[in-house]
């Protein structure tokens, strides 16, 4: 695995080849795709997202949260005439308008219950259940990509953040790499810890002090990065890495925040605020891959979507079926994929989520087919198997 | 109930459970935990790889003896020849200092998060605690030693009497550098009569009065400090040269010894060398002022920051009935019903806190660096206490607004780096108590990531609590 420190003591001598000893420089075939997976942890909400204005049931089923429809000031950024990207979203329109980006809606993973680890293990195992393995999909397609792969070691495959998420855990060797200051508590944790802390007598009026305090000094808290810093500061990284013709191929990132219980906003608000840090992000991504960025393919997936009705708090529950996005130069887009089942109350799961349609396992067939070239009979058998019902999903790479 | 209890006998006399630990506590928690006090000394496996404390310190002693001859060399010559071997053997010095200790520290560390007796663990910090060395003052001879010390002392008679942990204490050369008695001269010894320059220093006897026996109300004066310094001159380390015998051993050097008698707490003290010390030290091991410090200590330590009276004389009757037989003392402290009501409780220092989430995390053997890393964040790092009456023991100290903000961050960086590996509902099992703390349990099953559940759960206010 490679370190932090040894990817740093690679920077500082001005090149990342000494990084990565195990890649030449011309490799052939598909060596130069690129592929980033983005894990947006807490479950977004896919109809704030990817907004289906155009369901004839979305001003009534989602009411408060309803967002202003296209045309509008601050209002929607139209996709289709049907579906639309949240307000937020500026730079994702616009890669979308260039043919670059791919809206896939009603998709889920095989789970169908409404825990975050459970859904999240069968979001990275790409399996049918939550505990059937410790090895992650991607980590398991690792083989399957070539002789050139292989050679690589940890280098081929990186996890940019503090940890490898499972999604990469396995047998194969896999390096990462984290920025040298360590996030703090973010909003939604610090939230949900004074709430705990609010029934301790002794512990609860030190940390509102501890608050109070930090506010009046203006810091974030405990030196760490700022809340929302994050995502950005590990897409810069990543493309950092990832342009460098003799760096990895694959990348994950993981962002969290996304578990909008309360108070979400609509045009504004908490879940405004992460689409836009999401969505200058992955832009730093896009930019700092420069001319890599024609043969690289940004998977962004989150482990379910929400209720479409608001709840009591001004906010949505977990949910089902979400959205997942295809971004990138590799990409066919322009377009928004996947059946439409519908937001009338009777087409809806249980009455409350909106039916899954796609399984995220043919999305990330697609991908490993067309673009980074693993075969049919490998995906079914090696990659995901048992899985034949969920079939590769064509045309998302452009031939 | 009965996983209830186990969960608390874990927590306040231990050092939090691992994942197997309720189910082997079972149905008789108080049996687990006095097993732990029978069967005489162990010997600690995972601390093997330190050397005895006497190889360390005569190691460092030849060096800076060597250190000090070349500065002596450069000083004489004048000419700046041997800077650079001066420099290199600083260096060399530093480093293989640095790395020594944290070696040791990070096995000492390893044994709190693996042992099976954590009651016994406990204790042993208690007594390291109270018998402080440290190295907060800049004392870099002992620096490596340190963790040998504990060994040599309160391991060692953590199943016998007080008094012999308290002389094992007093004529360890680690404990005799640290509070300066190394060079402590009697006025009339011979040595004293030669050399006017230096002469008694009363450090280490009027630690010995104030916080290893009698406390700081216990019944002593200023002269009685004076008396037991006396007593106590003459006790030293061998170095080899000035001081004969192996370099780094305990030494009685009668040379340096103040002759006659003493008067301690009103009693007489025939001159008898290095004995007179030692009597000395019984006799003030066996006075009722110790026997009461000490119990308000342990109480204070095992169940409230406010040590409740009666508790406290319950523990100094058998100290005193039992002539200071420590498993008897220990023993004494699950007789409490304090200590079995979870109305009392006592805020984990750091080093507490860190263990027990390592503990409950159970996960793959740590590399020392992170290990004492978490400890110098939440600031306490092994044997650095500020002052010889060494941490701290209450809320006040340990729950500042700001230490509760470190603690907070820790757990979130806990959490990012283990998140992936660990599933956050599973270890609820063990790590928080059934019944109440369900604010705890409901907010770590309703988190939104691993990473976030395991954040709140070492985080959040119940985690801080033993």
């Amino acid at each position: 695995m490679t370190t932090r420190r040894d990817f740093l003591r690679a920077t500082a001598a001005g090149s990342l080849a000494g990084a990565f000893p195990g890649l030449t420089l011309a490799a052939p075939g598909r060596a130069r795709q690129r592929l980033v997976l983005v894990i947006l942890r807490g479950g977004l909400d896919g109809l704030a997202a990817v907004a289906p204005y155009g369901d004839p049931a979305y001003q009534s089923a989602r009411g408060g949260l309803a967002l202003a429809p296209p045309g509008n000031r601050e209002g929607l950024r139209d996709l289709d005439g049907f579906f639309a990207l949240h307000p937020m979203l500026a730079a994702l329109h616009k890669y979308y308008q260039g043919g670059e980006l791919i809206a896939v809606h009603a998709v889920a993973s095989a789970y169908r219950k409404r825990s975050h680890f459970d859904a999240q293990n069968v979001l990275e195992l790409g399996l049918d259940t939550p505990h059937g393995s410790r090895q992650g999909w991607l980590n398991r397609a690792l083989p399957m990509l070539g002789t050139e792969a292989a050679g690589a070691g940890g280098n081929f495959a990186m996890a940019i953040g503090q940890s490898v998420p499972l999604v990469l855990r396995g047998p194969e060797n896999v390096g990462s790499w984290a920025p040298a200051r360590l996030p703090g508590p973010d909003h939604d944790l610090m939230n949900r810890l004074v709430a705990l802390y609010d029934e301790d007598a002794f512990l609860g009026p030190r940390l509102e002090a501890a608050l109070s305090a930090d506010r009046m000094a203006g810091g974030s808290l405990g030196g760490g990065l700022r809340p929302g810093e994050q995502f950005g500061k590990l897409a810069e990284a990543a493309a950092r890495m990832l342009s460098d013709a003799a760096g990895p191929r694959i990348a994950v990132i993981e962002a969290g925040g996304w578990d909008s219980h309360a108070n979400q906003g609509r045009e504004a608000g908490a879940l405004a605020q992460r689409l836009r840090r999401l969505d200058e992000g992955l832009d730093k991504l896009a930019t700092g891959m420069g001319s890599a960025w024609r043969h690289t393919v940004v998977l962004v997936v989150t482990e379910f979507g929400r209720t479409v009705a608001m709840n009591g708090t001004r906010g949505t529950d977990h949910g089902t079926a979400g959205m997942a996005l295809v971004l990138g130069g590799a990409v066919d887009g322009g377009r928004v994929l996947g059946d439409w089942p519908g937001l009338a109350r009777s087409q809806l799961r249980d009455g409350r989520d909106l039916t899954p349609a796609t399984d995220l396992r043919s999305l990330y067939k697609g991908i490993l087919r067309d673009h980074l070239g693993v075969s049919e009979a490998d995906l079914e058998s090696r990659v995901f198997p048992a899985s034949r019902a969920a079939a590769a999903m064509d045309g998302l790479i452009k031939s | 109930m009965s996983s209830r209890q186990a969960h608390h006998a874990s927590n306040r006399f231990g050092l939090g459970p691992r994942p197997d630990e309720l189910q082997r506590i079972g149905a008789d928690p108080r049996g687990w935990l006095e097993s732990q006090l029978q069967g005489g000394p162990r010997t600690e496996p995972g601390l093997r790889s330190v050397a005895p404390s006497h190889e360390t310190l005569g190691e460092f002693l030849h060096s800076f003896y060597q250190l000090r001859m070349l500065k002596k060399a450069q000083k004489r010559d004048a000419d700046g020849s041997r800077q650079d071997e001066l420099a290199d053997m600083r260096r060399d010095l530093k480093k293989s200092l640095t790395k020594t200790q944290s070696q040791q520290l990070g096995a000492r560390m390893q044994v709190a998060i693996d042992t099976r007796e954590p009651f016994r663990e406990r204790l042993v910090n208690f007594w390291s605690n109270h018998f402080t060395v440290s190295i907060a003052g800049g004392k870099r001879l002992i620096a490596t030693s340190c963790t040998g010390y504990e060994t040599e002392t309160v391991r060692k008679h953590l199943d016998g009497h007080f008094a012999h942990m308290l002389i094992a204490v007093e004529q360890h050369p680690v404990m005799l550098a640290y509070l300066d008695n190394l060079q402590s001269l009697g006025p009339n010894s011979r040595a004293g009569r030669r050399r006017n320059k230096r002469g008694l220093n009363e450090n280490l006897a009027r630690e010995i009065l104030e916080l290893h026996t009698l406390g700081v109300d216990g019944g002593y004066s200023q002269d009685d400090v004076a008396s037991l310094a006396r007593i106590i001159t003459g006790w030293t380390v061998a170095n080899g040269r000035r001081i004969p015998g192996e370099p780094g051993r305990f030494a009685y050097m009668d040379a340096m010894h103040e002759p006659g008698t003493q008067r301690l707490l009103g009693k007489a003290y025939a001159e008898d060398g290095v004995h007179q010390g030692e009597r000395a030290l019984e006799d003030l091991a066996a006075h009722p002022s110790t026997s009461r410090f000490v119990a308000t200590k342990l109480v204070r330590h095992f169940v409230a920051d406010e040590p409740p009276p009666a508790a406290v004389e319950h523990v100094a009757r058998v100290f005193r009935d039992t002539d200071g037989h420590l498993p008897s003392v220990h023993a004494s402290l699950l007789d409490l019903d304090e200590s079995w009501q979870a109305q009392w409780r006592k805020l984990k220092t750091p080093n507490e806190l860190v263990v027990s989430a390592l503990r409950g995390l159970d996960l793959p053997r740590l590399p020392h660096r992170p290990l004492l890393g978490s400890l110098k964040l939440l600031n306490q790092y092994p044997f650095t206490a500020p002052a010889p009456a060494g941490w701290p023991d209450g809320a006040e100290h340990w729950g500042s607004p700001n230490a509760l903000l470190q603690r907070i961050d820790w757990s979130t960086q806990v959490g990012e780096r283990v998140g992936s590996s660990r599933e956050p509902r599973a270890l609820l099992a063990h790590m928080s108590r059934d019944g109440d703390g369900d604010g705890v349990r409901s907010s770590v099953a309703a988190a939104a990531s691993a990473s976030q559940g395991i954040a709140l759960l070492l985080g959040g206010p119940d985690f801080q609590w033993r």
